[in-house]
């Protein structure tokens, strides 16, 4: 039995003590879960339940807390627990289950301190206990498989197997096939797809590419005018006769610099591709401009780091660069706004204005910025680990905190003014100002003092005890573990002393004295030069780190900033502090982007891949573990893994490389599909360009552009109600979503997207046929075409032009006559708007081919 | 049926002819599955259960803001004795975000009696509800993790109190599809004027698809968003504009046959179509009998706008629709801070009779059997007073009750401790409801899994448990 603790006769009384009444409520507490621990509605066996019901609840309590003491070390008072047979065989006290009286068992009476105490410094929570009565209820059955509970060191943990998961693996250096192929992707897809028994399709026909490269590099189809332009500029492919439709790919040599490659060059330079690539970089660290839960305040300078993004996709900034500036640009340059802007990306997670229970509040936050930058950047499912050991991939529980303690000791800040250069220029009079205004700020200060104290000292109450101390403090005399703790709880506080209304508070002279300093004061307010807008940026504490432990296991010990134990130190890290600052963001940014560590980069490569193609490489783009798919083309990854890092980490050799290619170039319905469709209906290896609905922003900034409404300025400040801007500048508000954008898709925001999903909903038809915004932009483009066109035929084909790019058919030339007709001449601008709305309503339109 | 395959879903639509079948369509409209990357949510919207079960759909009564259940189904007799004192040191003390930590303990006002052969306790506050609680199945023991509205009643949807998962209706409607393509397979429906806190992220589908996301439905103007064009139109017009999206649509089909996304987006007008013509339907009260309308508590003034809530919710539920969500005093109104007396009296009288009579009506049309009905709020209140008269926030014990589909009325489940702080016997964690309310409609919490992002997900993250106690 465990350690007797109390002498016979304490413990006779304290089991006489919790006689009648608590035993019938624990018989029906024990009955109940009883029931609960033995649900079976489940289509399993009772084996495998009471496996699950043992891993789960049972083996892990056995570990932590009992078998340090009652195992092959110690086995105090004869006990040990890490084996089936002696534990039922039990210890000096006798059995521990009584098999016909299971709610007196000796197991339970130690486990709730009835009597004996077990643990003996801390009673266990009440859910462990709880397990613990269903399952002694139940037999305390241990899986048959089970002989030995072993405390299994991390270095156990990891299997041979795990080390050797692709994915962990260095970037190969795979030959190109030599299958006659210039662009190199092409070589490996036609390798693939002829073991298939495949091969490369036709090109696609010209203006259908044209119109796919557009949409996927600017987010907008081009113009007609752009179109036709294209089609007549020189090409060396004419020139050789190689018109592209209708032709077999196989053997077909790449163009050098056709007009296509310069169109590619173009478009790449073009100030959208920054707007349409940031798009999937925004969706990843789930960007918005508002906290979420129920106030969803604005985030005034959230912008800042939207804008960061596009002009860095812009500017072509290598990788490296990307990471370490959103992860440590406080580290870089802390002086600088672009990195104030960039550092955004430790800020964009929701933020509760009114939560007491700070300690668990901060716990979400740096559970947050693991989940999202182990998914984003690394393309692994980190926040399976963070309550226990990943179950499919080799992730332990530490790996998650050791991923969590380079970002623990970070501390949100208020106070840092988003745009120094402009603050600069104004400098002189804001002193001016705050000079005048001294006199009068230090008199009401002095009024206002006490009561403010009382106050701060009241909403300090407020909090739960146990965080009151470290409020108390001064900022430099808290703990680091208390300091980002502090800076929430004040946040609240700041607010109730916002909303303090001090004439109410005063009496007497002060009153009258503060009332006199208040007009002052009003007076002054008139001249006040405007207040700097703040950017959401961190920094750290300071160069000593809060203490990162286990959630639940703080006996297990610091965990420090590390990488994931798998790794061993393949790829090693070292994180060295930088005057003010720990420098473990700056170090784990290093390490991320690393060219000796694959993970990145193979992810990195993949979603550019997925951006292009709808599919990626690896299927589940932030998760490369073993719940995800292996990748179709490994050795392509590399490759362009590979590439990506020879060309300095930067992005625009990469969209060329893939947008140039023969893959990329296929027609989504070749003449010849039969065998594709029978052998590869998926298109996993990619005998065709997987046709794909346009994604919500495409959709929106598709139609102002074919409209004639866009309005094109790029930059700065969302705007608060929907506006004629590209669908990247409206305000992201959590909990009131643009209506178009969510409708089509768009993601909440609240956790990192991979993908966004793509559905098709009645709703969404709705949207496209009655929305107001809709019937606006229809009405405004008909009015357009009636005014700008003679005639009918005129009109419909202008209409065609600037929506589908193409030339209507008689077919549909008559289909738009009759509806106009149908419609009578009372109404034509309804009439011309019906059959605007109606091409934007075609699958024609809304889908990339 | 291999949907995976885009051809022989192709000729299962075929097949299926122009209105195809009912199953078809979840399928179609979530077309990830067409490139063959996301997980297959056709396999589970074969709509066939886990397991037999009565209830086919679910009214779920939400009571937004934390409805005080020692005020309601819970006395409380101790805290007559303790009232004015601060909280004894043998209750583990909570965190209440308003920080009244010494405030005195506050006895209920109410009457309490025991109602029906059950003996339910219930006050003198909902006397309608009171002459139903043979019906009834109140639990006492919930708990959650909320400690506000927000995450509180994000929790109860989604089983987080952190954002970004599914719904609990989106999962019903992943799991079971729906039942009438023409209508939305998950509604909610708020108040008149206030909104839910977290507006529409509440129903939400998270990371499933957005076709298993709730759909707002509202009593005035049009009941579902762009239903209709900003300004009327003719009929013709209409008719005219979707047959011209549908010839040039078919055209653009017709030599793209190997993509049946194409397909399922023609399909989507038709059943915009659809909608159009049976949501007006199925939301119009002209149709009901004058009795109907009384017995919902339709001709009072105080009970006229629940009372229509909750009338609609049986209709949308005779017409297939599988999860309707009623906020009542949407925008936290049940949240009293101060002056609970007054706040839960208006409340209480507004709701009980129009819930009251939902009960009355389903049983009468034989609907109960196959509807659960869900009653509750994010979380309850604590017996410690607040501002002098009123209640703080308390997810350590609260009361929920369900009644038809599947359930054993007339039971009492659970309790708290003498004050009604924690919830101590048969403890129901949100969890542990969402997996007994999925159990009661078929639907087994652990077997109904979505792949996300490669990993698997559940309702209840990997826990809850099905409280056995409350079936039938």
């Amino acid at each position: 039995m465990f350690v007797p603790l109390r002498s016979k006769f304490t413990q006779r009384i304290a089991t006489q003590r919790v006689a009648t009444p608590f035993r019938i409520l624990w018989a029906s507490v024990l009955a109940f879960s009883y029931l609960f621990a033995f649900p079976h509605p489940f289509a399993r066996s009772q084996q495998q339940d009471t496996a699950k019901f043992f891993e789960e609840r049972i083996r892990p309590v056995l570990l932590e807390h009992c078998i340090a003491c009652h195992g092959p070390d110690k086995s105090e008072s004869g006990l040990r627990l890490d084996r089936p047979e002696l534990f039922r065989q039990g210890g000096e006290s006798g059995a521990l289950v009584e098999a016909q009286k299971p709610v007196e068992s000796l197991l339970l009476q130690a486990l709730r301190h009835e009597g004996l105490e077990m643990p003996p410094n801390k009673k266990l929570p009440d859910e462990q206990i709880e397990a613990f009565e269903a399952w002694v209820s139940a037999g305390a059955l241990w899986p048959e498989y089970v002989q030995e509970l072993t405390v299994a060191t991390d270095r156990d943990k990891i299997r041979q197997v795990d080390r050797e998961y692709w994915f962990f693996q260095p970037l190969s250096d795979p030959a190109v096939p030599s299958l006659g192929y210039t662009n190199p992707i092409d070589a490996f897809v036609a390798q693939k797809l002829q073991a298939q028994g495949l091969s490369l399709g036709q090109n696609a026909d010209e203006s259908v590419l044209v119109r796919r490269l557009y949409l996927d590099l600017l987010g907008v189809p081009p113009t007609f005018d752009e179109l036709q332009e294209y089609l007549a500029s020189p090409s060396p492919d004419a020139a050789e006769g190689q018109g592209t439709e209708g032709q077999s790919a196989v053997g077909q040599s790449a163009v050098g610099q056709g007009r296509y490659e310069r169109l590619v060059d173009k478009l790449l330079d073009d100030p959208r591709y920054g707007e349409r690539s940031g798009r999937f970089w925004l969706d990843l660290v789930r960007f918005a401009e508002s906290d979420g839960f129920k106030q969803d305040d604005f985030r005034p300078s959230a912008y800042r780091y939207r804008d960061y993004v596009v002009s860095a996709f812009n500017q072509d900034i290598p990788y490296s660069q990307f990471i370490a500036e959103q992860l440590a640009g406080d580290e870089l340059d802390p002086t600088s706004d672009r990195m104030n802007a960039a550092t955004g990306y430790l800020r964009h997670w929701i933020y509760e204005y009114n939560q007491r229970d700070v300690r668990s509040h901060w716990d979400n936050i740096l559970n947050d910025l693991t989940d999202v930058t182990g998914e984003a950047l690394l393309g692994l499912g980190f926040s399976c680990a963070r309550c226990h050991d990943h179950k499919f991939d080799p992730l332990l529980q530490k790996d998650y905190y050791r991923l969590q303690a380079f970002f623990a000791p970070i501390e949100p800040r208020y106070d840092i003014p988003s745009d120094a250069t402009s603050l600069e220029a104004r400098r002189e009079k804001l002193e001016a100002w705050l000079e005048c205004a001294e006199p009068v700020r230090t008199e009401l200060e002095l009024l206002e003092r006490e009561t403010r104290t009382k106050v701060v000292e009241a909403a300090i109450e407020k909090f739960p005890p146990d965080v009151r101390p470290a409020l108390r403090k001064a900022q430099d005399q808290r703990e680091p573990e208390e300091r980002s703790i502090a800076v929430l709880a004040y946040l609240q506080i700041a607010n109730e002393l916002k909303g303090l209304d001090f004439s109410k508070k005063l009496k007497g002279q002060e009153l009258a004295q503060w009332k006199y300093w208040k007009k002052h004061e009003e007076e002054l307010k008139k001249g006040m030069p405007k207040e700097p807008e703040m950017s959401l940026t961190v920094r750290d504490i300071g160069s000593r780190a809060p203490k990162v432990t286990i959630v639940g296991r703080a006996s297990a010990g610091e965990v420090h900033p590390e990488t994931p134990s798998v790794l061993g130190d393949r790829y090693p890290l070292e994180v060295q502090s930088q005057g003010e600052s720990t420098g473990r963001r700056l170090a784990l940014a290093r390490w991320i982007t690393d060219p000796s560590n694959p993970l990145a980069w193979r992810v990195i490569v993949n979603r550019l891949w997925q951006h292009h193609f709808g599919r990626g490489l690896v299927a589940n783009a932030s998760d490369f573990g073993r719940l995800g798919e292996p990748p179709t083309h490994p050795e392509l990854l590399d490759f362009l893994a590979q590439q990506m890092i020879e060309q300095g980490g930067r992005f625009k050799s990469l969209h060329r490389l893939m947008v140039t290619s023969q893959t990329y170039r296929q027609s989504s319905y070749p003449h010849e599909r039969a065998q594709g469709q029978a052998i590869d209906p998926e298109n996993r290896w990619l005998w065709r360009f997987a046709p794909r609905r346009l994604d919500a922003d495409q959709i929106r900034d598709s139609i102002l552009v074919v409209s004639g409404t866009i309005d094109p300025r790029s930059g700065g400040a969302s705007d608060a109600s929907d506006s004629n801007r590209r669908s990247i500048y409206q305000r992201v508000m959590r909990n009131s979503p643009n209506a178009f954008l969510a409708t089509f898709d768009a993601p909440d925001a609240s956790v990192s997207v991979a993908r966004r999903n793509t559905t098709t909903t009645s709703l969404q038809s709705l949207f496209l046929t009655n929305s107001t915004w809709m019937v606006r932009k229809s009405e405004g483009y008909a009015k357009r075409i009636l005014s700008e066109s003679p005639s009918t035929r005129l009109r419909i084909e202008m209409m065609f032009r600037q929506t589908l790019l193409r030339e209507p058919s008689d077919e549909e030339v008559r289909w738009i006559e009759a509806s106009i007709e149908e419609q009578g001449t009372s109404d034509p601008l309804g009439a011309w708007s019906d059959a605007c709305q109606a091409l934007w309503n075609t699958s024609e339109f809304l889908y990339i081919e | 049926m291999d949907l995976q395959i885009p051809s022989s879903r192709r000729s299962m639509l075929q097949d299926a002819g122009f209105g195809f079948g009912l199953l078809a369509l979840q399928a179609l409209l979530c077309q990830n599955r067409v490139l063959g990357l996301d997980p297959d949510p056709t396999k589970s919207t074969t709509h066939k259960t886990h397991h037999p079960a009565k209830a086919k759909s679910i009214i779920f009564l939400f009571m937004e803001g934390g409805p005080s259940h020692i005020d309601l189904f819970d006395p409380k007799p101790r805290l007559e004795q303790l009232a004015g004192q601060p909280l004894p040191p043998s209750f583990k003390p909570i965190i209440t975000p308003m920080g009244e930590y010494n405030a005195p303990l506050m006895p209920s006002k109410r009457a309490w009696k025991q109602h029906g052969n059950s003996g339910t306790w219930v006050s003198d506050w909902l006397p309608h509800t009171a002459q139903h609680v043979d019906d009834l199945a109140v639990i006492r023991s919930c708990w959650g993790n909320g400690l506000n509205h927000s995450n509180g009643v994000c929790q109860m949807n989604s089983g987080s109190t952190l954002g970004g998962r599914p719904s609990l209706g989106s999962w019903v409607t992943y799991g079971l599809g729906t039942e009438n393509e023409s209508l939305p397979a998950f509604v909610v429906i708020e108040d008149d004027d206030g909104k839910v806190i977290n507006g529409p992220r509440n129903w939400s589908a998270g990371f499933m698809p957005a076709a298993y996301q709730g759909t707002a439905l509202h009593s005035n103007g049009d009941p579902i968003r762009h239903l209709s064009t900003p300004t009327p139109t003719s009929p013709q017009r209409q008719d005219s504009k979707r047959k011209l999206i549908d010839a040039l649509n078919r055209k653009h089909q017709a030599s793209r046959s190997i993509d049946s996304e194409l397909e399922a987006r023609i399909r989507s007008y038709e059943l915009a179509y659809r909608m159009q013509s049976q949501a007006p339907e199925a939301i119009d009260l002209a149709q009901e009998s004058h009795s109907t309308l009384q017995l919902y508590g339709i001709d009072e003034k105080e009970t006229s706008v629940f009372g229509r809530n909750c009338l609609m919710a049986r209709r949308l539920v005779e017409r297939g629709v599988r999860f309707v969500q009623l906020y009542h005093g949407s925008g936290s109104r049940w949240d009293a801070h101060s002056g609970i007396e007054k706040n839960h009296s208006s409340l209480c009288r507004a709701s009980d009779r129009p819930i009251a009579g939902l009960l009355t009506d389903l049983k009468q049309r034989g609907l109960l059997d196959s509807t659960l009905v869900i009653w509750g709020g994010e979380f309850g209140r604590t017996p410690m007073s607040e501002k002098g008269d009123g209640r703080d926030h308390n997810s350590n014990g609260f009361t929920m009750w369900m009644a038809g589909g599947g359930v054993r009325g007339g039971q009492t489940i659970g309790s708290t401790d003498e004050i009604g702080l924690h919830a101590v016997e048969d403890r129901l964690h949100v969890h542990d409801l969402h997996a007994t309310i999925l159990h009661l409609i078929g639907l087994n919490h652990w077997d109904l899994v979505y792949s996300h992002q490669g990993r698997p997900e559940r309702a209840t993250q990997n826990e809850g448990r099905v409280c056995t106690k409350i079936l039938a």
